[in-house]
């Protein structure tokens, strides 16, 4: 059992932005569905129109939750279970077509884009990674910033997770519900810092929280709600969130 | 306050590139002078031969209740995955499957197969029947090690381009000494595949011949493929995980900072870790994948922290660059070079280049045919890795006990 405080917190959603309005969301959670864009105002131009959607959103949430200068100061989790899925099946286009690759979109497109693009945005500096788990990808983002506050001596990390729709082509595979979405998360394993009290535990067998929504939106939803505890929505490796009494 | 970190054992390794799957054999092709195990690839990028590190041995079939996972990221996997069989095995009896984690990293995961449905989808207009996107996802690969080995701890993959597998045992790590696992399959495996290969190429980072890394006739990378696994545990001895250091640049996407403060300041925090000086340090694996832009940010920061003292070498020459799977590959190689102390000295992997120093960067010490080093104090040795976003990562490696 690990207890760890959430310091911070914010998402977006094509419908839902605000924190208000994701507390009124979780009363009766449903899936926000939409097809905006963050507008990611707080980043010059130029650099703007390099940013995906998913780099756009995963910055608003991060830069919602932290200010610059704390966020330089923190590790960086970016969780993500389709990462650039859009730009590799492009060039994934491309290369059917026998054309030549561009080169940023190559780069642009490795998994662990857009927490390299927030770094580079704010002057980021300290320990980045990024992790995927299919279904539970939340849940292996939040341990893994777990795993690294440990190493900062509890030091908060910022947990960003965001994912979008499958593309078309692959809509075929999907095994949750489908909606763009980011969550972060300023998270430490030290008590000292204030914010409030979660503990994650192990719980093989337990069975997953009711969803309709995908991992980090169900947590979400029960973060924001009453629910005693979370559970996670890998079955075989089970995870339980409780508040601390 | 959390209590400072004692490190973690490297209890068994099991690893697939080019120089084969038998820890013997690797060892003995990675420290000799010549050694020959890159082959031609045409089919990866059109018009082009180009040189690989290619894994040529039999994999293991894919069992029918994973076909969902098939593709050959996997296969890699489950060949290394068997060289560790037993000692896995007995973890999960002992520590029960919950308190055993995987965790691995991964750039490619299943795109070669990826990329052949994508042609058959424009050339037909639908997908093939055994394709499935869970050969793609980069959290298929740890999804099916989990499955075929029986472990149901953490499971997860990481992706942060070149050090992926490098932070996969980072990671590892924390799992073990925060005690959410007593034991972690942790490492990393990545495919060839025409995606990379012609991305690379597209930043004309891709050599057609052998690549050289530090010569001033470099031309560029090789890539390769390699599954990479270890079986990490909290025990007492051995050879241990004992300093890792990481550091964003915040400088480009693709390119590493000039001037190399994100890889000086990965190592210089690994060793702080390790409490150990750079003095100390018997041997350093460079990231050295042979492209002008790794060779000087990685050359000057690692001349900052090391002078031209301790010995170095990049074993990508013989390898190929195997991308997300080369951190763990090289601390395998780590690995190799420690459990394979002879009367007091540390047979070092060659730095095999064609011996022209590219004067423009500062000096170094890289490691020459047969040279070996005095065991003298702490048998410590370490290795880089840097990756695309900025993202650096050092990992200490020290063989305990007399």
């Amino acid at each position: 059992m690990i207890p760890f405080s959430i310091l911070a917190w914010s998402a977006w959603s094509p419908r839902i932005a605000e924190r208000d309005t994701w507390r009124a969301w979780a009363c009766d959670p449903e899936l926000p569905t939409g097809s905006g864009t963050p507008d990611v105002r707080f980043v010059p131009a130029m650099q703007r129109r390099r940013l995906s959607r998913l780099a756009r959103m995963s910055m608003q949430a991060a830069l919602d939750t932290c200010e610059p200068a704390q966020l330089q100061e923190s590790g960086l989790v970016f969780a993500s279970r389709h990462g650039e899925l859009n730009s590799s099946i492009a060039m994934l286009r491309e290369i059917a077509a026998d054309a030549p690759l561009s080169p940023t979109a190559f780069s642009h497109s490795v998994h662990n884009a857009p927490a390299g693009q927030i770094s580079i945005q704010v002057g980021h500096r300290a320990p980045a990674s990024s992790v995927s788990a299919q279904c539970a990808t939340f849940t292996a983002g939040l341990i893994d910033a777990l795993a690294l506050s440990h190493r900062r001596r509890g030091a908060p990390v910022l947990l960003v997770a965001a994912d979008e729709p499958l593309p078309d082509e692959f809509q075929v595979f999907a095994d949750e519900p489908q909606v763009a979405h980011a969550i972060a998360l300023l998270v430490s394993l030290d008590a000292g810092l204030g914010g409030a009290k979660l503990r994650l535990a192990s719980a093989p067998g337990e069975p997953e929280s009711p969803r309709g929504l995908p991992e980090a939106l169900s947590f979400l939803a029960w973060w924001l709600g009453s629910g005693e505890a979370w559970t996670s929505s890998d079955a075989a490796s089970r995870w339980r969130l409780s508040r601390e009494a | 306050m959390i209590p400072a970190a004692q490190g973690t054992r490297l209890e068994a390794l099991g690893l697939a590139c080019a120089l084969g799957s038998e820890l013997d054999v690797v060892f003995e092709r990675l420290v000799a002078p010549l050694c020959d195990a890159l082959t031609i690839r045409t089919d990866l990028v059109s018009g082009q031969d180009l040189l690989v590190g290619e894994v040529r041995e039999p994999l293991p079939v894919i069992p029918e209740s994973y076909k969902t996972l098939r593709c050959r990221n996997n296969a890699l996997a489950a060949l290394a995955l068997q060289r560790i069989a037993e000692p896995v095995r007995r973890a999960i009896e002992l520590y029960g499957p919950a308190r055993v984690g995987v965790v691995v990293g991964t750039t490619t995961s299943g795109v070669a197969e990826a990329g052949d449905a994508i042609d058959e989808l424009v050339r037909v207009g639908a997908l093939p029947a055994d394709f499935h996107y869970a050969q793609l996802e980069y959290g298929g690969l740890s999804t099916f090690l989990a499955g075929i080995s029986g472990a149901k701890g953490p499971t997860y993959a990481v992706s942060t381009a070149c050090s992926s597998s490098a932070r996969a045992l980072i990671s590892a790590r924390s799992l073990l000494e925060l005690g959410l696992c007593d034991a972690v399959i942790a490492g990393g495996v990545d495919s060839l595949a025409r995606l990379t290969t012609r991305g690379f190429s597209a930043l004309e980072a891709v050599s057609t011949v052998r690549s050289q890394p530090f010569s001033r006739n470099r031309r560029g990378l090789n890539l390769g493929e390699a599954a990479t696994l270890f079986l990490m545990t909290r025990r007492p001895g051995g050879i241990r995980l004992v300093g890792t250091g990481e550091s964003t640049d915040a400088h480009h996407m693709s390119a590493p900072s000039p001037g190399g403060e994100g890889a000086e300041r990965a190592m210089r925090d690994a060793l702080e870790d390790a409490a150990a000086s750079p003095r100390d340090l018997l041997y350093l694996n460079l990231h050295g994948t042979g492209t002008l832009l790794n060779d000087a940010s990685e050359g000057v920061a690692v001349h900052r922290v090391f002078g031209a003292t301790t010995p170095c070498s990049s074993t990508k020459p013989r390898v190929g660059h195997t991308l997300g799977g080369a951190g763990a590959l090289e601390a395998g190689f780590c690995w190799l070079v420690l459990a394979n102390e002879q009367d007091g000295f540390l047979r070092l992997p060659l730095h095999e280049f064609d011996g022209e120093f590219d004067l423009a960067l500062p000096a170094l010490h890289l490691v020459a045919a047969g040279q070996r080093a005095r065991v003298v104090g702490r048998r410590l040795v370490a290795s880089n890795s840097l990756g695309f976003g900025g993202n650096n990562c050092t990992l200490v490696l020290e063989r305990t006990g007399p």
